[in-house]
Formats: C-alpha cells, structure tokens, sequence
C-alpha cells in the first residue's frame, strides 16, 4: 500500500528542498569562487571581473606556485604535524580515557581524574603563561610547541571515555579471568571496537591541526618554519591601506597576485577534503554512541 | 638634573629646527620635575650637569652584537634568514661601527604577525636589545622596568646633527611623544607627515571627454561626480560609472576614504583641533563634520555612491578604479602607485591626476594628517650598549644620504628589476620629513634642464621612470610620472600644500590618555556606525545633537577633557 502524501507535505518539502539548496549554495560559492580566480588570470582577478566562472583560463598561478618552495615547505610542516599530533593525541586520550572509563570500585580516585579533567575545560591558564612554560621548557620555535601543548582536549577525553563505558565491562572482566593485564585489554580488546570513537576524535585532532595558525604565529620564531594555515594567513591578509608607503606601492605588482592567493587556498583545502569522506561513515555514531548511558 | 638635560636637548634641537623649513615650531619642554637623576652609564657629564657631545660616528674597539628582531615585509619574495648579512649595508656597519646584529625571531610584516611577536615578548618580558613598538605597546612599557629609560641622555651624547634635524624636522612633537613623566624612553622614527595628506584624484581623460573644467569647490565636484555617474564619461555606452569610490572604513586615510572631503568643509574627523578658544576639540562631532555628512548622504540619495559601499573594503575600492568603472576617489600620494598604475596597465588611456583638496569654505581646503611616527625604538634594561642604536640611527642616515659612489653601493633589488635602498632589510630607520618633495623638486629641475646627472638615488629613479613615461611606456613609468612628476602629480599638490603652509596637524600627539585607552574604540566605532547609517539615509541628520551627547556619554568629554588638560601642559 502506498501513502498518499498530502498537500501540505509536499509543499512543506518542497520548501525544505530549496531552502537546503540556498544552504549548499551558500557554502560553495567562495569555494567556488577562490576556484574560478584560481584558474584567471591576474589582470582579470585585480579588476574583480571574476565571480564563479573564470575569466582569461590560465594555468599561471599553479605553474608560479610550482616554484614556491615556502608553500610546499609550510605544506610540509602541516603534514608532519597533523601525523604527530595526531599519533601522540590519539595514545594520550585512550591511555586517559580507558583508566577513567573503570568502574569506581576498581579505581577509586576516578572521579577525581575526571575533574581534573573537566577543569581545563572550563578554565586555562592563558595565553602569555602558556607561552612562557614553552619557552621555559625548551620547545619554543620547534614543531613540538605545536603538537604538545593541545595534546590531550578534554573535551576528546570525555567523548571517548564515555563510548568506552558504553561497551560491555564483562569484555573487560573476562579477559581479566583469562588473565589479561590492563595494557592488554586496552590494546587487544577495547581500542579494536572503538573505530568509531577513534575516527570521530582522530578527525577532531586532524581538522584541529590542520586548521590552527595562531600557535605557529606565536611560538615560531622563524616564519619558515611556520604551518601552512600560519602561511596562508600572511600572505592573504588584504593590504592593509592605511600601512601603504611607496615602497609597498611599487611592490604591489608581486603583492596583489589574488589568483595565487586563491590557487594556494584551494591547494590547502585538498587534504581534509580527502579524509573526510573516509571518516564520514563513523563520524556520527562516534559522536553519540558513547552518549546513552544505561 | 635630567630635566635639566633634556631642556638642553630641546633647546639645541629646537635650533636646529629653525634651520629647517618645517613650518611647524618647537619650543622647548621643560616641566619634568625629576630631580638628582645621574647620568647614564657611559654619557659624560660637565660638572653643572652638562651632557658632554660623543662623536656620533665611533667605532666599537671589540665586536658588539646586538639582539633585535627582523619583519619580513611582503616585498620580500624567497626571503632567507642570511639575506640581511649579506647586503652591503650591514657589512660596511660592521667595518665602519663594530656592531653586527642577531636577529631573535622573524615574523612577516601584517598586522596581526609583527604585533603579536612584540607583545608576547613584551608579556613575557624578554625584550630584545632593541624593538620597535607602537605608541600603545610604549606606553605600556612605561610603566615597567624593562627598559632603558636614560635614552635621552645617550641620544643627546651620541645623536648626530643630523638625526637630531630629522627627528625634530616636524617640531618637537616627536620626542614629546617619546616623553614619559620627564624622562624621554625610546627614540622616535619619524617620516614624513606632509607625504600623508589627503588629495583628490581624478581621471582627467574622463574630464576632457565631459568638457569639463578641473573642481575647486564642493559644489563644482558635485558637477563632476554627477557628470561622471550620469554622462558615460568613457564613452562605453554603458551605464557603468559611478560617482566617486569609497570603501566601508572611509575614516580611514590612504586611498578611497573621505577624510580629504570632510576637510573641504573643514572638518577635521578623528583629529583633536583647536577650537576657537585655546582648547581642542574633537573633529568628528563638530558642525562642520555635520555639513560633510549631508553632502555624502545627499550624494548617496542622488546614487553617486555605490549602494553597498558598507561592504565594500579597500581591494574591492581599488578594483573598481583599477577596472575604470571611477574615475574619482579622495587618496595620499602613493595611490599614482598603487592602485592607479595596475589601473594603467589595463587601460593605458586611464589618465589620473592629482588635485589640492576642493573646498566648501571659500578658504582654500586644509589637508589634515598627524605627527608620522612610523615606530618608537625602546631599548631594553639589560642592554649593555645602549648608545650602539643612536650609532646605527646615525650610520643609516649617513649612508642614505652618502654622496653617489656609496650610496649606489648599498642598493640591493627586490624583484630582480628595479635597485633599492635597502629599507625592507634595516628595521631601524627614520626618514627626513621632505625627502620625497625634495626628489620631487631635484626631479622637475633635471626634467627641465633634460640633464639627470645631478641625480642618484631615489630622485634618479624616479626620474628615468618619469622619462619612461613621457617616451611612451605608459605603464612602466606610470608611478614615476603620476607621484614625482611636473604635470598635476602627487607632489605638485603636496608642494602646493607645503608652499602655502596649508597642513593641518592632529594637535594631540602624547601618550593615549586614561579614558583614550579604554574608550576611545567604542567612540570611534559609534562614529563610523553613526556616519554611515547617516550616508545610507537610514539615520537622520536631526539627530546629529542627539549622536554627540551619545559620544559624550561614552566617554568622550572625559577625554576631551583629559586632552585639554594635556594641551594646557605643552
């Protein structure tokens, strides 16, 4: 038997439709857009004659990136990042997170943890203390200063130690019988069923790392050593009028490349554009699978 | 003692300062009341307390590095850290002074980057030897420890003529600014203050195309304006024009703002000017500022304003002049460069020139700008050579303006084209107030005699730009001919305002007073807020009384009468 669909329903979808519609189009034009400069050529983007078609195709902005060693350097560092910062996140936020997903009577100051825990969520040292302790402790200007200090969120601790609650303990106290060590139901029993959890906080830390410039700006001390977002950010800063001298005014001509600024953009957008749809699929059981307690 | 000193300085300067065709007159400060100060380590004192004169070009007997940080400016393509010890410049300072210097971080020069670095090593108290801040970040500084606080001593000791004569070029209000209960704690950089003034610009094509005659009061450039938004001055056949270009922070200054047009009626927004009655007043909410407001909402009625223009920022203002779709916007002199030569480089044809500000008064127009201090030099606390930073102020301005073999001999090329001094490498540097109208003129008498062989340096190059141009390469000479050049450029009309002593100066140049501090943002943002509903017709002019007692609720008449106060010590 079919359902009939009243009128209302369907204007009311109807309406859903477009509205959504408007919604993607909203998020893809400037995409579109940075796309459509990309490929333009220089004289068309400074006369702002593009809008999401290009205009004059060329290729120039990509071949004169090609030869920008500070781009793919930054690229680099961005990479690198992303791996260590995620690898350490990661090991960091199960290690805490399995020890305070354990029932109380096995361990009694849990409760205390998690506080601890939920403390830094609330409150921070800020921002100058923070960055003295890392001079203080010798990461300043190395890529370290921008992997540890963020390394455990408390925020991940909590999504994970919830989805680990939410898994059967008798897993855990099975193995226990078997005579299983802690480290061993951790690694062998409850990690291997947590993709979900994992791939939800892992793509957090990935996103987080990627997308951070602030942290490179101020704990770099050498701009080549900068991240890629820390990069981008210098160069796509809009000229700043009210700053321009003679100098800058000649030099314009290497500044105001828009259709490079746009090329390098896009260029920045590829690697989360690739890992997302890998990690959709967890993605949402991960974020409230851990979220029902019984 | 100390006061008694840097009266001394004040005084010598001061004389100086008369020497120079500044236009502006220093007088002597003298209030500071610090008593039994001595004088800094290494300033030698006559027994009446006296600052003995160094010689300002003394060489190091050993080495001395000194700590300071590099900003990268965008012009710098495939910079490396070694590029500065490598030019010319800085060996030669190491042959001639002794000092070399180590470079504590790098950051890229736009605002947020530089900024940031400098006030996290402020917060965390780590200055480098040297550091250039702000006047916020120096007053903040003030009041700590962390610097060396005897730099009036040493510049006094160690300045040379003529760091003394470009510091206080523009009067006394540099070092002033640089004065903290007496006691002056950082050398100011200045430049170049009448090379900030607002002009107006205008394609003169367009004009003759019109048949129309060059504007010189408001009402003639509403003629214009209607002209160009409504007569296809380009002759395209479309109706693509518009009246005049101005960007959504139209305060301020630089190129597309409107602060050249509230000057025409005499108003003076954002600057403290004297009000008639020995005090000063604040220039945006004065009658006259009221009158510049009717006019620009009368001109967004009559549509000779973009209709977004609240959106608009600077690089979409300078892609509707780059892309001819205007041919008139209120700018400083840099803009016969960017952005007009790209405009120039679409469109050869795009002829702009430059004019003195109109006016509504009848009285010619006063352009208005403030003391250009580009940055203050603090040296910090811990800094064992303090005298080594006037040494290098000294050696800089020795060799920029060094005779033409050597000067020639420090250029380096940023893009492969054209040589440079090399200021983008050399943190610490002022500039003399009237360089550029001086190139300017050395420039128009070398045209004339058709003989360049009195030039070096900038001028010469600005000349052969300016020979480009009048042999057919429109674009190339483009910024050479529309800023230095003898036909309506940058620099006629900046001589105009000079010959005529027509620059109106920000009379308030100290540190930000208390309230300033703390509310002047929020006065300043009910400004624009107000300003622009107002242009856009969606507030009304009546209200004009209303949005005055608003500031002043915010805080403003506190601060103007902090700023009186102030006024009154000078």
């Amino acid at each position: 038997m079919k359902l009939k669909t009243s009128l209302s329903r369907k204007i009311f979808l109807a309406a859903d439709y477009i509205i959504l519609a408007l919604a993607v189009c909203l998020s893809l034009f400037p995409l579109i857009h940075i796309l459509a400069l990309s490929f333009s050529s220089a004289a068309a983007a400074a006369a702002g004659r593009v809008s999401i078609f290009p205009v004059d195709v060329t290729l120039d902005a990509y071949k004169y990136i090609l030869g920008k060693a500070e781009f793919f350097r930054a690229f680099g560092i961005s990479l690198l990042r992303v791996a260590l910062g995620t690898a350490i996140s990661l090991s960091l936020t199960i290690l805490s997170a399995y020890a305070m997903s354990q029932p109380d009577r096995n361990f009694h100051a849990r409760k205390y943890f998690v506080w601890v825990f939920l403390i830094t969520m609330v409150f921070s040292g800020g921002m100058i203390p923070l960055f003295v302790v890392i001079k203080a402790v010798g990461i300043y200007n190395s890529i370290w200063a921008l992997v540890l200090p963020g390394a455990v969120s408390a925020f991940n601790v909590v999504l994970m130690l919830n989805f680990f609650r939410g898994l059967p303990y008798a897993l855990t106290e099975s193995a226990l019988i078997d005579g299983a060590n802690h480290f061993q139901i951790m690694a062998r029993i409850v990690v291997p069923i947590s993709k979900p959890s994992l791939a939800t906080v892992g793509l957090f830390t990935i996103v987080m790392h990627w997308n951070s410039w602030f942290d490179g700006m101020i704990y770099m001390s050498d701009t080549s050593k900068y991240p890629l977002q820390t990069y981008l950010r210098n160069v796509i800063n809009s000229v700043d009028v009210a700053k321009m001298d003679l100098t800058m005014a000649s030099a314009m001509n290497t500044l105001s490349q828009r259709t490079v600024t746009a090329a390098q953009i896009f260029i920045a957008i590829i690697p989360i554009l690739l890992v997302y749809p890998a990690l959709q699929k967890y993605f949402i059981t991960g974020m409230t699978l851990g979220s029902v307690k019984e | 003692m100390r006061a008694k000193q840097l009266t001394a300085l004040l005084t010598a300067a001061a004389m100086i300062t008369g020497m120079c065709a500044c236009g502006s007159s220093g007088e002597p400060a003298g209030s500071g009341s610090k008593d039994g100060g001595a004088a800094a380590a290494g300033v030698e004192t006559t027994e009446s307390g006296e600052i003995v004169k160094q010689d300002p070009f003394f060489k190091y007997e050993e080495p001395v590095t000194i700590t300071t940080f590099f900003e990268i400016s965008p012009t710098l393509e495939n910079f490396k850290e070694s590029d500065p010890d490598e030019i010319y410049f800085f060996q030669q300072m190491k042959e001639e002074t002794n000092i070399s210097l180590d470079y504590l971080w790098y950051a890229a020069k736009t605002a947020d980057d530089s900024v940031q670095k400098k006030s996290m090593a402020i917060a965390s108290g780590e200055l480098p030897d040297f550091m250039l801040v702000n006047s916020a970040q120096l007053g903040m500084l003030a009041k700590t420890d962390l610097i060396n606080r005897d730099m009036g001593d040493i510049f006094e000791a160690y300045a040379s003529d003529d760091l003394i004569e470009w510091t206080t070029c523009e009067g006394m209000g540099a070092i002033k600014s640089a004065t903290y209960d007496g006691e002056m704690i950082a050398i100011p950089l200045v430049s170049g203050s009448i090379d900030n003034t607002p002009m107006l610009w205008i394609r003169r094509d367009w004009m003759n195309n019109l048949g129309l005659e060059m504007p010189e009061t408001m009402e003639e450039l509403y003629d214009v304006m209607l002209a160009f938004k409504n007569d296809d001055p380009d002759g395209n056949g479309v109706d693509d024009t518009t009246g005049l270009t101005i960007h959504n922070d139209f305060l301020s200054t630089g190129m597309s703002d409107v602060v050249g047009l509230f000057n025409g009626f005499g108003a003076y927004p954002g600057a403290w000017v004297e009000d008639g009655n020995g005090g000063l007043t604040y220039g945006s909410t004065t009658k006259e500022a009221r009158q510049a407001l009717e006019y620009l909402a009368k001109m967004y009625q009559d549509g000779l304003i973009r209709v977004d223009f609240s959106s608009v920022d600077g690089t979409a203002a300078s892609e509707e002049l780059i892309g001819g779709t205007s041919g008139l916007f209120y700018g400083k002199m840099f803009c016969g460069g960017w952005p007009l030569m790209y405009g120039a480089q679409n469109d050869p044809s795009a002829d702009w020139v430059a004019l003195p500000l109109p006016s509504a008064t009848g009285e010619p127009a006063r352009p208005q700008t403030a003391i250009s201090i580009e940055a203050y030099a603090v040296v910090s606390a811990k800094c064992e050579h303090p005298e080594a930073i006037v040494r290098m102020l000294n050696y800089f301005i020795e060799k920029s303006t060094a005779e033409k073999e050597e000067y020639n001999r420090c250029l380096v090329s940023y893009d492969g084209t054209t040589t440079n001094f090399p200021l983008m490498y050399i943190m610490l540097r002022n500039d003399y107030a009237l360089k550029n109208l001086n190139a300017h003129y050395a420039c128009m008498e070398a045209v004339e005699k058709e003989d360049p062989s009195a030039l070096s340096g900038e001028p010469l190059a600005y000349y052969e730009a300016i020979m480009k141009y009048q042999d057919g390469d429109i674009a190339g000479g483009y910024m050479g001919q529309k800023i230095f050049g003898d036909d309506m450029s940058s620099y006629t009309v900046i001589d105009y305002y000079h010959q005529n002593d027509l620059v109106l100066l920000d009379a308030f140049y100290g540190e930000p007073t208390e309230t300033m501090g703390q509310k002047l943002t929020l006065i300043t943002d009910a400004v624009m807020e107000y300003y622009t509903k107002v242009i856009m017709g969606t507030d009304s002019l009546d209200r004009f009384d209303e949005f005055v007692a608003e500031c002043n609720a915010l805080g403003l008449d506190q601060i103007t009468e902090e700023v009186n106060a102030w006024y009154l010590e000078q």
